[in-house]
């Protein structure tokens, strides 16, 4: 990325980075928001907010996760001040038969800091340290959301093999 | 886990909508944000007409409340003489600033200005390596300030992996892997030179560097990918003639590799669970020795994170743990394969060894708590744990805690950890090893923003 930055411009290398990684943020917002309309907002909020700050943003896809995740919690948040809930009936499996109902809404039954450290070690794969980085908290922190979040899905999916 | 992770692999099923034009269309509709350098309320102020009295005015309350920021920014606090120096980048009122402080107080040396990241410090202090994003390529300075330089590959801007920069034990020179093109090179520069060498390598990628004590030879080690099945040499480069030399074994390290203090022997933890994926094979811990060009293996029944030698090389001390869970100290015998614990270190911690290798600083969280966090340390082999320093408010970033080149001191944050995406705004504190002289060195406040340390 920070080579791309340097030879082909900023605007393009913001787009070359929503190409290669849009579609994967996207579907790990929706993970976390449980709303494709939160995950489109998020997703396209935070890549124009790069688009905006120019080079100043330092590592353009850890920043725009970083952003993106910040600003669904935001939505969520307002959401959960107009009492408005989370429906478990309107899942997005529609959207795809293959999609795995059950998955998607037991991470909705996790706390806010659990469901996204768990989003991102076992979608995104990526290890704790990126994580951290990805949310803008810290490997401790990290770990022990980690460790809670995986042993409370596990419990919600019946899924006791490790 | 193999399990949880193919179920999160349904999610790729699901058809992503593009929303590009809707980034463009919110991009092009706000105004552009630029960058507000500092010096800009004085070139407005230039600019306003006589009769702009009330806004000249306010421009002047806000030039010093900046400086006013600035100022709490270096200023340092004059406790105790004799630690050396933290560099740290910061971003003040939007604009990069990389910053040298001395422990001992008195103001913070400009560095560089510009946005800069990777920031590691020569173990003696003397230099400072980075990467400047304005300059596109790694920089080279004094942590004085001066002697700063580009470092060139050769004749153009360090770009790739250039991040990856370490410095040799003696200081005397830092090296990296630099990635241009279709070639792979291992770059060293000299601290006290010009631009830096190349050594052609014809190795897999993204190898590990690991420089040995006689700050001449670097290992190298392949990092392989999850599940990848590649089989990776490992190679031993004498960076005074250049040689590269392939040795016969694939050492696929995912914790070190660690040289021994006497440079004969390198250590590292194979196969087992990693952060990412579940190498096959039983988890080991593995010394090579490079003269006999041998492996021993000792099977391990726990998790290790970290790893050093002791100063006799007979013993590695380990720290071992998972996900979150359980965190101890323990004690392999190199030649009987024997372990035992030395000490309980805490549920879910951020650990460092000193550079001395014979003590340990961690971050542990309060029961409970995500928030809430205190410093401790613990020095081998006799030693036990002790709390250093308490309620490290949301303990910071990653890299904490920071051990001085001397093991004598430690950086911690404290402050808001919030989030924010473009670092943070808090403090930075130091503290003995033995508890004594905690105080606090950089405090950012406002507009100021902090985001790597190193000393």
């Amino acid at each position: 990325m920070n080579e791309a930055v340097v030879a082909i411009g900023w605007p393009q290398s913001v787009e070359a980075a929503y190409r290669a990684d849009g579609d994967r943020l996207w579907r790990a917002l929706l993970a976390y928001a449980g709303d494709p309309d939160i995950a489109s907002e998020s997703v396209a909020e935070a890549y124009a907010q790069a688009l905006r700050r120019g080079p100043a943003v330092r590592d353009p896809a850890a920043w725009t996760w970083r952003s993106a995740f910040r600003i669904a919690a935001g939505a969520l948040k307002d959401r959960r001040a107009a009492g408005v809930s989370w429906d478990a009936s309107a899942d997005v499996s529609h959207l795809d038969r293959h999609a795995d109902p059950d998955l998607l809404h037991a991470l909705q039954q996790l706390p806010d800091a659990q469901r996204a450290a768990v989003i991102l070690f076992y979608y995104a794969d990526l290890p704790v340290r990126d994580i951290a980085a990805r949310l803008g908290s810290n490997s401790l922190a990290i770990r022990a959301n980690l460790s809670r979040g995986r042993r409370r899905l596990r419990v919600l999916l019946g899924d006791d093999d490790g | 886990m193999a399990e949880l992770r193919a179920r999160f692999r349904s999610l790729d099923r699901i058809a992503a909508p593009d929303v590009w034009a809707d980034v463009e269309e919110r991009s092009a509709a706000a105004a552009p944000e630029p960058l507000a350098p500092v010096g800009a309320p004085l070139v407005l102020l230039g600019r306003l007409r006589p009769q702009d009295r009330t806004l000249r005015l306010l421009l002047v309350v806000a030039l010093i409340v900046l400086a006013l920021i600035v100022v709490a920014l270096i200023g340092g606090s004059t406790r105790t003489p004799g630690p050396p120096r933290l560099v740290f980048s910061s971003s003040v009122a939007g604009a990069g600033r990389v910053y040298a402080i001395d422990a001992a107080g008195g103001p913070a040396v400009p560095i560089y200005e510009g946005t800069a990241y990777r920031i590691h410090v020569s173990p003696d202090g003397s230099h400072v390596i980075f990467q400047g994003q304005s300059d596109g390529g790694l920089m080279m300075s004094r942590t004085d300030g001066s002697a700063r330089r580009a470092l060139k590959d050769p004749g153009e801007p360090v770009l790739g992996r250039a991040w990856e920069s370490i410095w040799a034990p003696d200081s005397h020179a830092a090296a990296w892997l630099s990635s241009r093109a279709d070639r792979q090179a291992l770059m060293i520069a000299d601290a006290e030179v010009g631009d830096p060498r190349s050594i052609e390598l014809a190795l897999d990628p993204d190898p590990r560097l690991a420089w040995a004590p006689d700050s001449v030879h670097l290992a190298l080690l392949g990092r392989t990918a999850c599940e990848s099945t590649t089989k990776r040499i490992t190679s031993i480069v004498d960076t005074e003639t250049g040689l590269v030399l392939p040795m016969g074994h694939d050492l696929n390290a995912h914790v070190g590799p660690v040289w021994s203090h006497h440079r004969s022997r390198l250590a590292g933890i194979v196969a087992g669970e990693t952060e990412t994926c579940i190498r096959m094979g039983r988890r080991q811990l593995a010394i090579w020795d490079i003269a006999s060009d041998t492996i021993r293996s000792i099977p391990l029944d726990v998790e290790v994170i970290d790893l050093a030698w002791s100063p006799d090389d007979r013993t590695i001390w380990a720290i071992s743990g998972d996900l979150g869970g359980p965190n101890d100290l323990r004690w392999i015998d190199v030649e009987t394969g024997e372990m035992g614990k030395i000490a309980h270190l805490g549920d879910g911690i951020a650990a460092k060894w000193a550079r001395g290798g014979t003590k340990v600083a961690w971050i542990e969280l309060g029961a409970g708590s995500s928030d809430v966090a205190d410093l401790w340390t613990i020095e081998l082999p006799n030693g036990l744990p002790r709390r250093i320093a308490r309620d490290i408010a949301r303990p910071g970033p990653d890299g904490w805690p920071k051990w001085s080149p001397t093991d004598e001191w430690i950086a911690f944050y404290r402050g808001p950890w919030d989030g924010l995406p473009d670092g943070f705004h808090g403090s930075i504190w130091i503290v003995r090893s033995d508890g004594s002289d905690e105080h606090v060195l950089v405090d950012a406040r406002s507009s100021v923003n902090l985001f790597e340390v190193d000393w």
